[in-house]
């Protein structure tokens, strides 16, 4: 290995990062997500970083120096092992494949008699996985009889790789000949003829700790709205609310608190928080809580009738929001 | 042993790299950032940090859980996939992998470390054989050690580990150790090393990725014997591995090319192989995510999300893939720079080359995305070469 060679070939490679950084440098600064222009930028630094020792262990090289060899092979290790950290792919926590909301609100029929159609909640080809028929295919490769089977019953071409991606009548008596019988939607298209299919209901608790007076709530999803009058105490908190049965979410309003919410709502739509109340609600004020679901989805909005009060910011969240829909008649499949 | 002493090394930069997704309870998976069957986190923001997150969910997982769920609770051998559409072929789908052995493992337990361990383990085992290989051309071992780990963390790897075509690429080193041996000394366990190998990429279920290997591995096996002045009966085995590679996935190939005749598909209707990176991002390969992270939305009119830029290599692989290329006394360099060389100007466009994407079955393929891996296997090997002590004897 030559050592005068390495220092040129760092050198250029310093130029190269350095020109193109300087030809791109206004979109660059212009990029939007902060954490994208930080971590370009960062790469950017990182491989001048690399130029540089590459031509400083070039010229230990040329002078002889005896550890420039273990330096360059250090530097590639580094420089590897560093960009594999850089790109490394998502770290969320791990567990079981868990099946999510969608899936648990559609019946449980492993035999099934029926398919599935519907759009973005309910990813095609996902469903294979949880044995639900689902009359859509995501593939390179669809059969040539089904596209063209299609196409005769509905008039409706299915060639994209993402099948029946265009197709969103879902009245069609073709689904019904296909043995479709539920939709899942993101759109509300209650009013067409399909009829919002019942999934189990879901008990919403409101509690004030200092009475102890609780109040059961059924929300009937999706896009129930439910407003109650909230006493607030002269100090502490003023009220909890459980969101769900099960996950035990809690949300805490009340006079001079600072409300963290880290919760998991609903099953599937987990990590709400934690989110932070921006601002306390005046004492001895009267309170209105708000809280609207939507599928899966819940606002809870606080309101008080002093002008401190008013806009009072608590930030609910929202999860993703889709519809189960059962249609009317459907051929089973055999 | 000497595999060994390479193993552990390689073993231990893998769990360090991954430490927090062998110990800590996280995974691989890009579940949360696209709707599948199991959890997607609503609200999640950022991006997913590699480059197809939607296929390991949409696709392989499915496929995985369903074979599982027929193989176990079943217990017959899934062929057909009664909950796609109206029904659709399973194993002739290809990408479903039933029959390959690579694949099995993630058939077992449908638990997410399983998968996360398994997607980690092949890497350790395209290190390990990377290092075989450049130990097999007479490198020194830490040469081949060095050139083993830049292939085993190239950015194309990370960017795509959750791919299960990745196993194909995975297996290149492999083909090179045994083609390189069978080629010396012709060995029978070299032969049916290759022919292992070679099946085990078919039945992987990825045409376009195990067609640009097999090429690969083939262009390379036509120079070693040219190289080596073998004759005519050397030519007839050499070609007879690929046939028996062949016959030993018949059992995919046969199904797989009934079905080709019986399916739609926009694969064979478009002409994805004339695709190219625009030149400007050839300085992806210096620097990474020059055009922003994996899955972020690129601000350059050049990015185009998915597997839409080069996956680099780094500054150091490149400087000393040069050296390795001008100052080598190996032969093999030359053909290794040809290969990488080649590549490029295929994955950028650059006519005539590019025109190799209009020949038939070429057509059907997405060099800018399959013919990666290819690529970055010879900066590799010309590492190794750069830094390799003692003279190659591989000419």
């Amino acid at each position: 290995m030559t050592g005068t060679i390495l220092v040129r070939l760092g050198v250029a490679a310093v130029a190269v990062c350095t020109g193109f950084a300087w030809a791109y440098a206004e979109s660059l600064t212009a990029i939007p997500q902060p954490l994208v222009r930080l971590s370009v930028g960062l790469c950017i630094l990182f491989a001048c970083g690399v130029g540089l020792g590459a031509a400083l262990l070039g010229w230990l090289h040329k002078r002889n120096f005896r550890r420039s060899t273990v330096g360059i092979h250090g530097l590639v290790v580094l420089e590897v092992v560093v960009l594999a950290v850089r790109l490394h792919p998502p770290r969320r926590s791990s567990s079981e494949p868990e099946d999510a909301p969608v899936v648990r609100r559609l019946p449980a029929e492993p035999n099934g008699d029926c398919r599935v159609f519907g759009d973005y909640p309910l990813f095609p080809n996902t469903a294979s996985g949880v044995q639900i028929p689902d009359l859509r295919i995501l593939d390179p490769i669809l059969p040539k009889n089904l596209v063209s089977s299609f196409q005769e019953l509905a008039g409706s071409p299915i060639w994209s790789r993402f099948s029946f991606r265009e197709f969103d009548d879902y009245e069609h008596p073709a689904l019904d000949f296909l043995g479709v019988r539920y939709v899942v939607s993101t759109r509300d298209v209650r009013n067409l003829l399909l009829r919002p299919r019942p999934t189990e209901p879901r008990h919403r608790l409101l509690r004030e700790p200092e009475s102890g007076r609780g109040i059961q709530l059924l929300l009937v999803e999706p896009g129930s709205v439910q407003t109650f009058h909230l006493p607030c105490g002269g100090g502490g908190i003023a009220l909890l609310v459980q969101l769900t049965s099960g996950k035990g979410g809690i949300l805490r309003v009340g006079h001079q608190s600072r409300a963290l919410i880290e919760t998991e709502l609903a099953p599937g739509f987990s990590r709400i928080g934690p989110y932070e109340m921006v601002q306390a609600p005046p004492p001895r004020s009267r309170l209105w809580l708000t809280v609207e679901t939507a599928g899966d989805a819940w606002v809870a909005v606080v309101e008080a009738d002093t002008p401190e009060g008013s806009g009072l910011v608590l930030q609910g969240t929202s999860g993703e929001e889709f519809f189960v829909y059962e249609r009317r008649q459907a051929l089973p499949i055999c | 042993m000497r595999w060994f002493r390479a193993a552990v090394p390689y073993a231990a930069v893998l769990t360090v790299l991954f430490f927090d997704v062998l110990f800590l309870g996280r995974t691989l998976d890009t579940y949360p950032f696209v709707p599948g069957v199991t959890y997607v986190e609503a609200g999640r923001r950022g991006p997913p940090l590699c480059n197809d997150a939607g296929a390991s969910v949409w696709a392989f997982e499915p496929w995985n859980r369903l074979v599982h769920h027929e193989l176990f609770e079943h217990g017959h051998v899934p062929l057909w996939n009664p909950y796609q559409a109206t029904g659709a072929p399973l194993v002739a789908s290809f990408q479903s992998g039933v029959f390959s052995p690579l694949q099995w493992p993630l058939f077992l337990p449908t638990a997410r470390f399983w998968w996360d361990f398994l997607l980690i383990a092949r890497l350790l085992l395209a290190g390990l054989f990377f290092f075989l290989f450049l130990r097999r051309i007479g490198l020194d071992a830490g040469s081949a050690w060095l050139g083993g780990l830049a292939y085993m963390l190239t950015g194309y790897f990370i960017d795509y580990i959750n791919m299960s075509h990745l196993a194909i690429s995975l297996l290149l080193p492999a083909g090179f150790y045994f083609l390189e041996g069978w080629c010396r000394w012709f060995r029978a366990r070299d032969f049916i090393g290759i022919v292992v190998v070679l099946s085990l990429m078919v039945l992987a279920g990825m045409p376009e990725a195990t067609l640009l290997s097999w090429l690969f591995l083939g262009l390379y096996g036509a120079f070693r014997l040219t190289a080596l002045g073998r004759g005519r009966p050397a030519w007839t085995r050499f070609v007879c591995s690929f046939v028996s590679a062949f016959a030993v996935s018949a059992i995919l190939l046969i199904p797989g090319i009934e079905y080709l005749s019986l399916c739609h598909s926009k694969h064979l209707a478009i002409v994805y192989g004339m695709r190219s990176f625009p030149l400007e991002t050839v300085i992806g390969y210096l620097v990474p995510y020059f055009f922003g992270p994996p899955g972020s939305l690129g601000w350059h009119p050049a990015y185009d999300k998915a597997f839409h830029v080069p996956s680099g290599v780094g500054v150091m692989t490149a400087i000393l893939a040069l050296l390795g290329l001008v100052f080598s006394r190996s032969r093999v360099r030359r053909s290794f720079g040809a290969y990488a060389g080649f590549g490029l100007l295929k994955i950028f466009g650059v006519p005539p080359v590019q025109h190799l994407g209009l020949l038939p079955v070429f057509r059907t393929v997405v060099f800018t995305k399959y013919l990666q891996p290819a690529i970055a296997f010879s900066p590799a090997v010309l590492v190794g070469l750069a830094c390799g002590r003692k003279p190659v004897h591989g000419g």
